[in-house]
């Protein structure tokens, strides 16, 4: 009995001192998050709050619809892996004041749900059938999809004239 | 008492083997996958006359975009496999030489990546753009690599062309 009390207790002090002790893939994963956050405010603050309703051709996103789609999708990715929900609902207003509150949001909504993982977590299965994927692939796949997105509004503000700001990760 | 140790010894064991057990690595794999053929889809799209079409003079041509984001693997790998970026050609700056390039590179850079083990990810090497873990350099690959098709991507739109569907 005594050995069992013994057992637990080593193994979850192990348990705990890898949740909270070395995480070098959460870790990473925070400080890309945090370059992710501030190059694409970058490029969100580069764009003159006029040109938000501008879009390159016809069928493409405005600038400021990139922007809240940027958002939205990081959330939503994030509050998969947290499997929880995203605290936007549906983005109407893509003036540029708007799209930079919500892309504070959202970033620090997934930065906020990245600090409380560890190495281990990432790779925990959440949700079902085809769209079943590890923890670390939700957070990544958001962060992927901004880039995605990011490139894009880099090119209007090219269009526009405006070198767009220093690539980072 | 040495029954005890035994038996915390084993269990000590038994929590870090699962730690092992993270595969990142194949996931990640999983991913280069898709990107590579999302990016040759995205090269297949440009016609052969528009390689060198760019949307403003400062850019890269579609077609150095596409050398440019093939060459990825060759720079974020390199500090792991301990050698110097060699700087890749294709043959010719031709859509069919472009587009066998992007193939070989991402083929022999899924290799390389997929030999890589847990202890080499989370190692730090010292590359051309500052002390990173295995990690980091692999995120670093997709991301970059990401953001140049996106580029790439807006070169079609210019031309009329509706890029294929974004996959991760």
């Amino acid at each position: 009995m005594k050995l069992a009390v013994l057992l637990v207790a080593s193994v979850s002090s192990i348990g705990l001192a890898l949740a909270q002790g070395s995480n070098p893939l959460v870790d990473a994963m925070i400080k890309h998050y945090q370059s992710s956050k501030e190059l694409t405010l970058a490029v969100a603050e580069a764009m003159p709050a006029e040109s938000y309703t501008f879009k390159a051709t016809d069928p493409e996103m405005s600038f400021g619809e990139q922007m809240n789609h940027i958002a939205a999708a990081n959330a939503n990715y994030c509050a998969a892996g947290m499997e929880t929900k995203s605290p936007f609902g549906k983005l109407e207003d893509a003036s540029k004041p708007a799209a930079i509150k919500n892309l504070n949001t959202a970033f620090d909504f997934c930065l906020d749900g990245l600090k409380k993982l560890s190495d281990a977590g990432l790779t925990k299965l959440t949700g079902s059938g085809a769209r079943q994927a590890t923890v670390f692939e939700r957070f990544w796949g958001g962060f992927t999809h901004t880039a995605h997105h990011r490139g894009q509004a880099e090119v209007y503000l090219r269009l526009k004239g405006i070198t767009p700001p220093q690539y980072k990760f | 008492m040495r029954k005890l140790t035994g038996i915390i010894a084993l269990a000590t064991a038994f929590a870090f083997a699962a730690f092992a057990e993270i595969d990142i690595t194949a996931t990640i794999v999983k991913h280069l996958k898709t990107s590579r053929d999302f990016t040759l889809k995205v090269a297949e799209q440009m016609p052969e006359a528009d390689y060198g079409f760019k949307l403003t003079p400062p850019q890269m041509s579609f077609a150095e975009q596409m050398v440019h984001l093939a060459s990825s693997g060759e720079y974020f790998l390199s500090p792991m496999l301990g050698t110097k970026p060699k700087e890749l050609k294709p043959k010719s700056m031709s859509k069919a030489d472009v587009i066998a390039f992007v193939k070989t590179s991402f083929d022999t850079t899924i290799a390389e990546v997929s030999k890589l083990t847990p202890a080499q990810l989370s190692k730090t090497y010292q590359g051309e753009g500052g002390t990173q873990t295995g990690f980091s350099l692999l995120l670093g690959l997709l991301d970059h690599t990401t953001h140049h098709r996106a580029s790439a991507e807006m070169y079609l739109r210019a031309k009329g062309i509706t890029p294929a569907e974004y996959q991760f």
